[in-house]
């Protein structure tokens, strides 16, 4: 076993770029401090969590210590792709008449940077880096291939919840497996709102679909300590919602519904888990998740818009946004949330889901002229 | 905890054990993962820093099982960054005891 992890830690400290002396001196080192390992009667498994396994010592060391770098490869193909997409795109233009899709070509670009950026990135950021590639790829051949482009852009959520599993993994391994329903809670936000949406566009049950938004405060509740309180928290939503649909199945009242939510409103504020407090912009927020609820749930009941305004939860992040960050930056933090409106707006009334996808390219063309380097 | 924040207390302890004797690397990172929440996978990188900054320097020492070992000593820059954290250090803590204190009046 300890042959095997030195020579594992060998075969990735000669893709890093430093001298021979340090490359064998760190080897020589690990070699050391696990024969101290054994000596100590630790077994192979108990030394490895302490020394980090081959591939987490490589990207400490990389991070902490900078005499060695890892190598930074495609630098070359970054920078011949541009030429590469042009020669492409007159072949299939001038040669085939396939002036579109040919454009396309062109996408190979940012792709090709994506790509070979998340070569480059220590091992545990690899697959959020690749997650943009892969949802691109799969968003496109979906697209055009079964001209399926809603629903299918939910599969950019990929690229937060890959994000926030890592963000998992990390805290567990340093932090052990307490608080993570922070973390949890995060990942919760984008799966209920894809079982959201896909409920709603695939059996038109916006409603009472939107329950299923209820496991996000659910989620956010099991960061509660006190388990009493948290069981009296849930129980207060389950109700509430048991009552919604009620009213709303039994006596067709959805409206009269609603008002079961005072339930767990009132208990949050009793158990001090809801504060209302006016600060530093959070009045923002908060007046725009009313209006937005108000919004939703006013138009839903009168006019049945359930299936297009639900965007108006978008504005709650929106305005966080607009009062908390600064600057370019401000933009660039919009534009998924923009993107997305865009994108389904144009789907939804005009059936332009063809053409609408191209609004996510905002997205990388804000960042570029944003990034000061 | 800030993982920048845990990172230079880490290296802060790193400097303080080896300060008060010489050590190997396996011992270092024992000591401290057994001290505090310590992710000891980082603590090799920064010792091999710390020394190539100068604040420690390596020696060998034949063991009686197998290979010599490799012992981190602190050097006078050592010893003076040693000061200057512990400075930080007591300047930060009495800092934060006294916005405690004023919060529980």
């Amino acid at each position: 076993m300890k042959q095997e992890y030195l020579e594992k830690l060998k075969k990735i400290l000669d893709g890093l770029d430093m001298s021979k002396s340090e490359r064998e001196d760190i080897l020589s080192d690990y070699a050391s401090m696990y024969e101290d390992g054994l000596e100590k009667g630790m077994d192979d498994q108990s030394i490895i969590e302490m020394l980090g396994t081959p591939e987490a010592v490589v990207d400490a060391l990389s991070e902490e210590y900078h005499p060695i770098q890892k190598k930074h490869y495609g630098g070359k193909l970054i920078a011949l792709m541009p030429f590469i997409s042009v020669i492409a795109f007159f072949i299939l233009g001038f040669g085939f008449e396939k002036w579109h899709p040919g454009w396309l070509v062109f996408l190979s670009i940012p792709v090709t940077a994506i790509v070979v950026d998340a070569f480059n990135k220590p091992y545990k950021h690899f697959l959020t880096a690749l997650s943009p590639f892969i949802a691109t790829v799969i968003f496109l051949a979906i697209g055009f291939g079964l001209n399926k482009w809603h629903p299918t852009w939910l599969i950019f959520f990929i690229v937060p919840i890959i994000a926030i599993i890592n963000g998992i993994r990390e805290s567990v391994k340093i932090h052990g497996k307490k608080n993570i329903w922070g973390e949890l809670t995060g990942l919760v936000v984008f799966l209920a709102l894809t079982v959201f949406i896909l409920i709603g566009t695939y059996f038109t049950l916006w409603n009472p679909g939107w329950l299923v938004l209820l496991l996000i405060p659910i989620a956010g509740m099991m960061n509660e300590p006190n388990i009493k309180k948290r069981i009296v928290l849930i129980a207060s939503i389950l109700v509430a919602a048991g009552f919604y649909l009620f009213v709303g199945y039994q006596l067709h009242n959805w409206l009269f519904g609603l008002l079961g939510f005072l339930l767990p409103l009132g208990v949050g504020i009793l158990t001090n888990n809801i504060q209302i407090s006016f600060g530093k912009g959070g009045l923002a927020v908060k007046l725009t998740v009313l209006l937005a609820l108000l919004v939703y749930f006013g138009c839903g009941l009168l006019w049945s818009t359930w299936g297009y305004l639900w965007m108006v939860f978008l504005s709650v992040p929106m305005v966080a946004i607009i009062t908390e960050k600064k600057g370019k930056n401000k933009l660039v933090a919009l534009s998924p949330f923009i993107a997305v409106i865009i994108f389904f707006s144009l789907g939804f009334f005009f059936d332009l889901w063809t053409v609408s996808w191209l609004a996510f390219l905002m997205i990388p063309i804000l960042g570029i002229l944003s990034d000061r380097h | 905890m800030n993982s920048q924040f845990k990172k230079g207390i880490i290296e802060m302890c790193v400097i303080a054990v080896v300060s008060k004797k010489d050590m190997y690397g396996f011992e270092v990172i024992d000591k401290l993962a057994k001290a505090i929440d310590v992710n000891e996978n980082t603590v090799y990188p920064i010792l091999r820093r710390l020394t190539d900054q100068g604040y420690f320097e390596t020696y060998t020492e034949s063991t009686s099982q197998g290979a010599p070992r490799k012992y981190f000593r602190i050097t006078d820059s050592g010893k003076e960054k040693m000061v200057e954290y512990k400075q930080e250090w007591t300047k930060f803590l009495s800092g934060v005891y006294q916005i405690m204190e004023e919060r529980t009046e």
